[in-house]
């Protein structure tokens, strides 16, 4: 598969309009002796063969070549950017999962009740909302209207003078609004699949041999209904990993968060072929790694694929 | 009576308190006892800064900062004249031998590099040879062609030598070229000075130095204690990497930055009423042109078969009010566009009388060239031909976006039709470069002096093919009379030759000159600015400073000593 998107990558960047030296809408082309040199040096005078040859070759020794805007190593640019959107997304993850499944079960409590539609309604016009102007908007609400988090960065420009537990605080208070606004878009949605699952587990015969316990209705549905519900919820948090890592891009534009999805953008913009290859190589490697965790979480809290 | 703290002034003041109760290390710090020096600048620019290594800088973020780490021989006055007032910066004075085409530098003896080595005469031969060296790829490439070389007379004498005299000699020597340490680059792979050691630690002579280098987030700039001139009176200035406008505009608000270029009259409207901003208009260099093929791009041996005529285009110009369409769009942040030149250049000639607004005569020249509107239609035929053609536009550029649907409406009720074909950056310079276009919503940014007209609008600009002049406009009237301006022995003959040749491309309409953008900088008001210059409002920054009384927590931090690191 990661074969695959790097060749796929490779094929259609290569065959998109313009190449890197093409210039900018305000200046477009470089003088032609420079454009020329540059060319050579990247070898993008040669055959699309010829550099796909090389290409792959290289990739096979982990070389993935060099970034023609950044003018360094493409995997010490995604070195650089890849910590932070992980940062990002696993932080979004892990508040948009822990809210959904809360927020899915309680709902599935009160299947029907007025709280039930009104939280259902309001989870699917969240999880419509575009990424980048729900994060203008807490930008908005949470820097100028009531200035409770910083507006973007990693760190406050200031970060040096103030103290180690000072350095976290600010840390923290800069992951908040971009972690926040991904996290509200992804529980919206983990939340609507968790009170699908829990319902489709609340008829089954183990919930009505609880209850004939004389378990509480609470413990039944969060201890024992809950747990069987949390598979379907667990695959789709892996397979979101994708559409995460596509969020980000807008959220880390308007947070100005130098992640993985501004590198990516700006990378395509100004048509820096290795680096753009290097992200989608890294974006399937992601993937990847996003279904084993799903297979393993899946075995984890399924006795019968542990069985199989 | 004490007015009771709204939600807002609460909440600030709890996350202050906050903040404070951490903010303690234990960094070195000075503090100075000048009531003028100290303070914090930040800057939001909307580009990756990369590198700021000043031959190889190719957008203006990066300029603006790199204009404050390195120094040319002379800066460009406040006046922005090319043959005179120039401030003395590792130059103290300069002289003309021969016929006026030997320029000498005398340079300052006490002139250091920030890791404290002697600037030398030597350090100018070599930034002027890679200024010209095409592997190096400076935009300046072209216009220091016409300096013949560089020598060295003494250690702090490099003599600059012309094949020939023309007005903006003096520009090109001293102030277009920022001076770079041979010492620590001239061992650099010249194919590769932006990823070079020294781009991670740039070494400058300016009055700022560079302190700390996040990539794409802020590079962090300190006073240099020990500047042969003067400290800069600011403390640290931080260039702040903020790619959104609207939450750069919300930041500023904030009062999480200090300072930023607007280019959005929405944006600076906002920005402008709030009083603790405070905001300037100057002119700058970029102007936007609707400009037509005057070549057939099917056949482009043949003219175009509308824009051939320079009667049609000079139609299409007056069919259109560009004063109402600027002002509905701009409001005050740009103004009509005088012609392949704006008000920022030195030689701009602002008197030439543009094609007017005149709706009638647009209609009867459209008519004596035989486009008329049928009865019962709405657009203009000939020989049952509509009268319409398409026009490029990169999608990229949300101002061009907005106004070529204003145009677009304009011309239709002209009973022209107008097809916008909106394209992704690259594929809009792929259409340019190829000549394939039948109109294209087209912009740049005008060079200080008029030598960047050669390649845009010249006879030679359109027969070469790599060349920029893509209408493929040509006029050899235009083109002696910008050769004599180029050429000109003095800034009087050159402006009197480069009006000629703005009349004539004018009156030749090959384009529709539209709009030039001004330069819209909002700082806050307890900064005090200096040298805010057409084209280079961040030209003073050095000079920029806060009175003690205004200062704000994050100016007091003081002039912390931190290592160079990127």
């Amino acid at each position: 598969m990661i074969f695959i998107a790097a060749s796929l990558s490779f094929a259609l960047i290569h065959l998109a309009p313009g190449d890197p030296f093409s210039g900018s809408i305000t200046s477009p082309g470089l003088d032609p002796e420079t454009a020329r040199i540059r060319r050579s040096q990247y070898g993008l005078d040669r055959s699309l063969l010829q550099q796909y040859v090389t290409f792959i070759g290289n990739v096979v020794v982990g070389n993935l070549g060099q970034s023609i805007r950044h003018g360094r190593p493409v995997s010490e640019v995604l070195g650089i950017a890849l910590p932070r959107t992980l940062l990002l997304m696993g932080t979004a993850l892990i508040l948009s999962f822990a809210a959904g499944v809360a927020l899915g079960a309680w709902q599935a409590a009160r299947r029907g009740s007025r709280a039930d539609r009104v939280a259902g309604a309001t989870s699917l016009v969240v999880a419509s909302l575009p990424e980048f102007w729900l994060g203008l908007v807490l930008l908005l609400v949470f820097t100028y209207k009531l200035p409770l988090f910083p507006g973007g960065g990693i760190v406050g420009y200031m970060h040096d003078s103030l103290s180690p537990v000072g350095q976290l605080i600010d840390r923290v208070r800069h992951l908040a609004l971009p972690s926040l606004t991904l996290a509200v878009l992804g529980t919206a949605t983990i939340a609507r699949f968790q009170r699908a699952a829990l319902l489709d587990v609340l008829p089954h015969d183990f919930v009505r041999t609880a209850r004939a316990k004389g378990v509480a209705e609470r413990w039944v549905v969060y201890r024992h209904a809950l747990r069987n519900a949390l598979v379907p919820t667990i695959v789709l948090a892996g397979l979101s990993l994708p559409t995460l890592f596509g969020g980000a891009v807008f959220v880390e534009s308007v947070f100005s968060w130098p992640g993985m999805g501004l590198e990516a953008a700006a990378a395509f913009a100004a048509r820096d072929y290795p680096l753009v290859v290097g992200t989608a190589l890294l974006g399937a490697v992601i993937v990847v790694i996003g279904g084993m965790i799903t297979d393993v979480l899946h075995a984890a809290v399924d006795p019968r694929v542990r069985a199989r | 009576m004490t007015a009771p703290l709204t939600m807002r002034q609460l909440t600030r003041s709890t996350v202050a308190l906050l903040v404070a109760a951490t903010a303690c290390d234990g960094t070195t710090r000075t503090t100075s006892e000048d009531p003028l020096t100290g303070g914090s600048l930040i800057v939001a620019v909307s580009t990756d800064i990369g590198h700021i290594v000043p031959p190889a800088i190719v957008q203006v973020d990066q300029r603006l900062v790199a204009d404050q780490v390195f120094e040319p021989l002379a800066w460009v006055g406040d006046e922005g004249r090319l043959d005179d007032g120039f401030r003395p910066a590792l130059a103290d004075s300069w002289s003309w031998e021969a016929d006026s085409t030997v320029l000498v530098f005398h340079m300052n003896p006490a002139a250091r590099w920030h890791d404290g080595k002697p600037v030398r005469a030597s350090d100018v031969r070599l930034t002027f040879s890679l200024y010209t060296d095409p592997a190096v790829g400076s935009p300046d490439r072209q216009p220091l062609m016409r300096i013949d070389s560089v020598t060295v007379r003494d250690s702090l004498t490099p003599v600059f030598w012309f094949g020939s005299r023309y007005p903006e000699q003096l520009f090109d020597a001293a102030a277009r070229m920022l001076i770079v340490p041979e010492h620590a680059v001239a061992n650099e792979p010249r194919a590769n000075l932006p990823a070079s050691a020294f781009a991670r630690s740039p070494i400058g002579s300016g009055r700022f130095r560079v302190a700390k280098w996040d990539p794409k987030t802020a590079v962090e700039l300190v006073s240099d204690t020990t500047h042969y001139r003067r400290r800069a009176n600011l403390d640290r200035v931080i260039f702040a990497h903020i790619p959104d406008p609207t939450a750069m505009v919300t930041r500023l608000s904030a009062g999480e930055l200090d300072a930023a270029e607007i280019l959005n009259s929405e944006h600076f409207r906002t920005l402008s009423a709030r009083p603790e901003l405070s905001s300037r208009i100057l002119p700058a260099l970029d102007y936007t042109f609707l400009q037509f093929n005057l070549r057939d791009p099917r056949q482009p041996n043949r003219p175009h078969p509308l824009f051939g005529d320079v009667a049609m285009r000079r139609a299409l110009t007056m069919a259109l009010d560009r004063d109402r369409l600027v002002r509905s769009q701009f409001d005050s942040l740009a103004r009509v566009a005088l012609g392949p030149m704006t008000h920022a250049q030195a030689l701009a000639d602002t008197t030439v009388a543009g094609v007017p607004f005149d709706s009638a005569g647009a209609a009867r020249t459209l008519d004596s060239l035989g486009w008329k509107i049928p009865v019962g239609k709405a657009i203009r035929e000939r020989a049952g031909q509509p009268l319409r053609f398409s026009v490029i536009v990169p999608t990229i550029s949300r101002n061009r976006m907005s106004m070529i649907v204003r145009v677009q409406e304009a011309l239709r009720l002209q009973g022209i039709e107008l097809v916008v074909d909106a394209l992704e950056p690259n594929v809009f310079i792929g259409r340019l470069v190829k000549r394939d276009f039948d109109a294209a919503f087209n912009g740049t940014r005008a060079e200080v002096s008029l030598a960047g007209l050669q390649s845009y609008w010249t006879t030679n600009g359109a027969a070469d093919p790599t060349g920029r002049n893509f209408g493929s406009y040509q006029n050899p009237v235009f083109d002696a009379h910008l050769d004599s301006a180029l050429s000109a022995r003095s800034i009087a003959q050159a402006r009197a030759h480069a009006s000629e040749a703005f009349e004539t491309i004018v009156a030749d309409a090959p384009a529709v000159w539209l709009y030039e953008m001004r330069s819209a900088p909002v700082v806050h008001k307890r900064l005090r600015t200096a040298h805010m210059i057409p084209g280079a409002w961040w030209a003073g920054i050095a000079d920029w400073s806060i009175p003690s009384g205004e200062r704000i927590p994050r100016d007091q931090i003081g002039l912390r000593v931190a290592a160079a690191a990127k």
